[in-house]
């Protein structure tokens, strides 16, 4: 019988499971290899919705030890998929509490008419440093996350909306709004530069 | 995925802005409990304590308990074996002096 090989996806999520079974029960070598793992795309997402990098530092280490201690993971996403998920709602829960933002709205406007998005729009914010943080920043923080799960984590419509506790429906038209208003904003940014 | 979308990912992941410091790490593990579990482990050996296998079944203090008993207890026999041949020799006494008598 011939075994077809396993997915690439399902390897690594087997072998962060491992270290994550050995990191609680006191290997400190896989806690290490765990952190070193998930660390870098946990920061770019916390950075991005709270835009200061020591307290996305912060959120993520509290993130670490509530996934080394206390969270039960019931296998129904990857575990860097559910770590991410704690990650998100540690922002969400900063925000709320920094009350900078309005967190449960989409007070962005919406765009449903198709752009004419171009290349260079992506070419002019990749040469200005901290632009793309800027542009980020005027998206919602529900768009926000939704866009940095769906880039960082390769998040699914199924991830966003379980993460967010949400509809996949809902799930499905806040990344679609996220996208097409960062193209708008991409654009915009490309038009005042010229 | 179409191509705009493509490119709005690799913009994304292209800049992921600044990178967690260079103590986070050894932070996090701390804070998890990890170090304190290492430092727990090495410690009998850091502090360069006694080898002992196992904990002694008697201590010096109760040897000198169990010697006192058994001392006390040589002598409670030596002095009852005392008292019982002073005993028989005053019957044999007095047994004497009932038959001088008769």
């Amino acid at each position: 019988m011939k075994l077809s090989p396993m997915p690439y996806s399902q390897v690594k999520n087997d072998a962060d499971l491992a270290l994550l079974l050995a990191a609680r029960s006191g290997d400190e070598q896989a806690a290490a290899q765990l952190i070193r793992r998930l660390s870098p795309n946990a920061h770019a997402l916390a950075w991005r919705m709270v835009n200061n990098s020591s307290e996305a530092q912060d959120i993520v280490q509290e993130s670490f030890l509530k996934l080394f201690k206390t969270a039960a993971y019931a296998a129904r996403s990857s575990l860097s998929t559910f770590f991410y998920a704690i990650v998100s709602n540690a922002c969400l829960d900063f925000l709320r509490k920094r009350h900078t933002e309005p967190l449960d709205e989409d007070e962005f406007e919406q765009f449903t008419s198709p752009l004419d998005f171009h290349p260079d729009h992506v070419l002019s914010v990749k040469q200005q440093t901290g632009q793309l943080q800027a542009i980020l920043l005027k998206l919602s923080p529900r768009q926000r996350l939704a866009i940095s799960l769906w880039a960082y984590n390769d998040a699914s419509i199924l991830d966003i909306a379980h993460t967010l506790e949400i509809e996949v429906n809902a799930a499905n038209q806040l990344l679609h709004r996220a996208k097409v208003n960062l193209k708008l904003l991409l654009k915009e940014n490309h038009e005042l530069r010229r | 995925m179409n191509f705009e979308d493509e490119q709005l990912k690799q913009l994304l992941r292209s800049d992921k802005g600044p990178e967690p410091s260079t103590l986070f790490l050894e932070s996090t593990l701390e804070k998890a409990g990890f170090h304190s579990k290492r430092l727990t482990l090495a410690q009998p050996v850091l502090s360069g304590s006694k080898l002992s296998l196992r904990p002694p079944v008697f201590s010096q203090r109760s040897y000198g308990v169990l010697l006192l008993l058994a001392i006390a207890g040589i002598l409670l026999v030596t002095s009852a074996i005392h008292t019982e041949e002073e005993e028989l020799h005053r019957i044999d006494t007095l047994s004497l002096s009932t038959l001088l008598v008769l």
